[in-house]
């Protein structure tokens, strides 16, 4: 008898996929999520159409469209990826995705994923939104830039949420903290006001931040101007060092609830 | 006499009762959570939308901070109070308050009063939150009428939650319902886009919303502009009676529909 082969690379990403595709159809089954991505972007467009619009300035009110679309990612990021996981706790199949060859960041990358993707609906939501009622464009002047903007801008979300999700199983009341997180994060993005209307010493937070990238590559993109390449890359590179110390944390929170046994803990 | 005591019963139930069931029911009251939701949530939403109000130079930095303070109670008034009844249902209780002698008005008054109590220290600690950290310029003669403000407004608020909460005794996703109503409130109440910029339709619907009246005066009491307090507390509390009467309204028909179809416990 010899021991089943461990999945590789390869297997590992076959199953995040499938794992996404799942998380996927799961979230579109809860009218809250439906709220996130559908209703709450377009509320959030409507109140910056009408307010941007008040001062009179095309460039502000043209990023308006793409600023809300990705208001409506982080919030289905943030809630779907504490939310995703009480789930699996209150299901009760945390364990078992913990205990699978697959590693846990896997089952759990795979949740903030599923979120960040059904922000591309936020987005085609906002954008259509500008262009049927604020004459709005809606296709980008640069549309390979902005597709490319836009799966790196989902990639560099999972990855925040991943980092956040170490939090969320350490800790069992995901709720707090995803609650907290929701204006903070669409203040210092730039995706309320622009970040240079904030305090300086907001600033560096926002630089930090891949949706501050991920927002003046797609505004940019969406527009013609500017050098969305450079804003691309840099929330590709935030992005990833979101992931690199979510793994760091996931191996010392993984220990510390198999230690503590709390992981189902409800 | 026996109306006296019926009265006395009634306040009773109202006050022991509706201090049970804002602890029972109420998903919000750990410590962290509260904070979260009724501190630390309000005041972000606060600093945000005085941020966008400033920026689009639309109405001075006071209008946005004192609106949206008073504002920031709808999260107590909308969730609190349709947890408050629609969690009977959520946690099993539905059919122990339904066969219980007590009137509803009693019980659904009980139901009010916490949260909106909850609506005033959330709408006072957010106009001072602004007073103390966005430069909100109050003088001491502001304080009564922005404090009967933030009393209306929770009131009223209140009674559109309990509306929400009666309708949850039938319809399982009420999150659905709260979440919508509360960007509603957020859209058309003039806290964070000043009416004039929006739609007549939207202005006439203004009207019938809770808080808008209340808004409205607490943003003129902070611009030195003339108002009439009558008007604007009794518009405001004529809501809050409207609402609170519908939900009424809603908690019979919802406890019939219940009966008849035999959902009174499907969750």
């Amino acid at each position: 008898m010899t021991a089943p082969a461990t999945p590789g690379a390869a297997g590992h990403l076959r199953a995040l996929l499938v794992c996404s595709a799942f998380q996927l159809r799961l979230l579109l089954q809860y009218k809250f999520y439906v709220v996130a991505v559908f209703v709450q972007p377009l509320a959030f467009a409507l109140i910056q159409f009408v307010m941007v619009g008040h001062r009179q300035e095309t460039s502000a009110l043209a990023a308006v469209s793409v600023q809300t679309g990705l208001i409506g990612m982080w919030t289905a990021t943030l809630f779907g990826s504490g939310g995703g996981l009480s789930r699996e706790r209150r299901f009760g199949t945390l364990e078992p995705v913990a205990v699978t060859p697959s590693p846990l960041a896997v089952g759990i990358l795979a949740i903030n994923l599923a979120t960040a993707v059904m922000g591309i609906i936020s987005m085609a939501v906002t954008l259509a939104l500008g262009a049927v009622f604020f004459d709005m464009p809606f296709v980008p002047r640069r549309p390979a830039l902005f597709a490319a903007a836009l799966v790196v801008a989902v990639l560099a979300n999972a990855c925040l949420g991943f980092l956040m999700s170490n939090a969320f199983v350490l800790y069992r009341n995901a709720l707090v903290l995803t609650n907290l997180l929701e204006y903070p994060v669409w203040v210092l993005t730039g995706l309320m006001v622009p970040v240079s209307f904030l305090p300086q010493w907001c600033r560096p937070f926002s630089e930090v931040l891949s949706m501050t990238w991920a927002a003046r590559a797609l505004n940019h993109s969406m527009t013609g101007e500017g050098a969305p390449v450079t804003e691309i890359l840099w929330c590709a590179v935030t992005g990833a060092a979101c992931l690199l110390v979510a793994l760091l944390f996931l191996r010392t929170v993984h220990d510390a609830v198999r230690r503590r046994a709390t992981l189902s803990l409800v | 006499m026996r109306t006296m005591r019926s009265l006395a019963g009634g306040l009773r139930l109202t006050l022991v009762g509706g201090f049970l069931s804002y602890r029972a029911l109420i998903t919000f009251l750990t410590p962290a959570l509260f904070f979260v939701m009724m501190i630390a949530t309000p005041l972000f939403q606060i600093i945000t939308f005085s941020l966008l109000g400033r920026y689009s130079k639309a109405e001075t930095a006071d209008f946005y901070v004192v609106g949206t303070a008073i504002q920031a109670s709808a999260m107590a008034g909308i969730y609190g109070a349709s947890q408050a009844v629609a969690n009977e249902r959520a946690f099993g209780t539905l059919a122990q308050m339904l066969i219980s002698p007590a009137a509803r008005f009693w019980i659904m008054l009980g139901r009010l009063i916490p949260t909106c109590v909850n609506g005033i220290v959330v709408a006072v600690f957010g106009v001072f939150a602004g007073w103390a950290l966005l430069g909100l310029r109050l003088g001491a003669g502001d304080l009564a009428p922005i404090g009967l403000a933030a009393v209306c407004a929770s009131a009223s608020c209140a009674g559109l939650g309990l509306v929400i909460g009666a309708l949850g005794l039938r319809f399982s996703d009420m999150y659905f319902i709260t979440n919508a109503v509360h960007l509603v409130l957020l859209i058309a109440t003039g806290a964070v886009i000043p009416l004039a910029l929006l739609p007549e339709w939207v202005r006439a619907l203004s009207r019938l919303l809770p808080m808008s009246h209340s808004i409205a005066m607490a943003q003129d009491v902070v611009a030195g502009r003339s108002f009439s307090a009558l008007h604007s507390v009794g518009a405001e509390l004529l809501l809050a009676a409207c609402y609170f009467g519908v939900a009424l309204a809603a908690l019979a028909r919802s406890e019939r529909q219940s009966r008849r179809h035999s959902t009174l416990e499907l969750v």
